[in-house]
């Protein structure tokens, strides 16, 4: 069955076929979902909650579009939501996380360590920076798709994705630098 | 890695690719695994005609009664209107009938009383 064919039978009622087509994103899904929460239990909250709405609002998905995008979208938003809902609960400070996950210097190879400095330095990210380059680096959403899922002018996701850029290339830079 | 400037348009796939390693969490199977057997237990979808159909159904119910109710009502008023008592004349023509001036005398009186 093609993407058109499932999203028409989900239409329909059929959860099946609904199931199949989110789990040919349910990766991507918790990128997303972990790019803007960075916490990955919450992460995969996000996308099950992101896929029960998702089957509630099946209908006014146009089956001639390509799903990802929309599915996605919906996954953002809800991470967004979430964020909200925690830094309410919490009064936390989002941008000032620190990084968690820093493997020790021993098991790190070069790419491993480049992992580690670029997941060091999203977390210190702003959340719409971090949001925007997840969305357009990371997932090759467009600047205007990424200004109608935070709802900011495009111009402005501009500047988040620029800024965002020049922290993580800081980061990368400060360790091909750093001393052996 | 590949020199870009942070004021590129483009996509940074070398960037893009490494952050795609950093947000691939632990245990993709496990989770994947959860994922379906939460989407295994999803809810019914009702469409919005389900639930107009829930929500009419009553209340076309009650409709059809009432108009039941008013179109018998209408036929019984139609049945009755030719069982009148077929001896009443009416005014106008009670007043040309010169064979009862008794009567268009008390009508000429109660109608100068006014």
């Amino acid at each position: 069955m093609t993407e058109p064919d499932l999203a028409t039978a989900a239409q329909k009622g059929d959860a099946e076929a609904f199931g199949r087509l989110v789990m040919s994103y349910a990766l991507v899904a918790r990128r997303v979902a972990q790019g803007i929460l960075g916490n990955w239990d919450e992460a995969e909250d996000a996308v099950q909650e992101a896929s029960l709405a998702a089957w509630q609002a099946i209908d006014r998905y146009d089956p001639s579009r390509a799903f990802r995008p929309w599915f996605i979208r919906i996954v953002a938003n809800q991470s967004l939501d979430q964020l909200r809902r925690r830094k309410l609960r919490d009064g936390e400070e989002l941008d000032e996380m620190t990084p968690t996950l820093t493997p020790s210097p021993e098991a790190m190879t070069d790419r491993a360590l480049l992992r580690g400095r670029i997941a060091g330095a999203m977390r210190l990210l702003p959340e719409r920076q971090r949001t925007a380059v997840t969305l357009f680096d990371g997932e090759g959403y467009s600047h205007a798709e990424i200004a109608a899922i935070l709802q900011v002018p495009e111009g402005t996701v501009r500047s988040y994705v620029f800024h965002a850029r020049r922290a993580l290339r800081k980061a990368l830079v400060s360790l091909v630098e750093a001393p052996a | 890695m590949t020199e870009h400037s942070a004021f590129d348009a483009g996509r940074d796939t070398e960037m893009g690719d490494l952050m795609a390693e950093v947000l691939d969490g632990p245990d993709p199977s496990g989770y994947l695994a959860r994922l379906g057997s939460a989407l295994a237990g999803l809810p019914s979808r009702r469409s919005p005609w389900d639930v107009l159909a829930e929500w009419a159904r009553p209340s076309v119910l009650v409709a059809a009664l009432a108009a039941g109710f008013i179109l018998g009502m209408a036929l019984w008023q139609h049945w009755r209107e030719p069982l009148a008592p077929a001896g009443m004349i009416p005014v106008s023509v009670a007043m040309l009938d010169a064979s009862r001036l008794g009567e268009t005398q008390v009508i000429y009186t109660v109608l100068e009383e006014r």
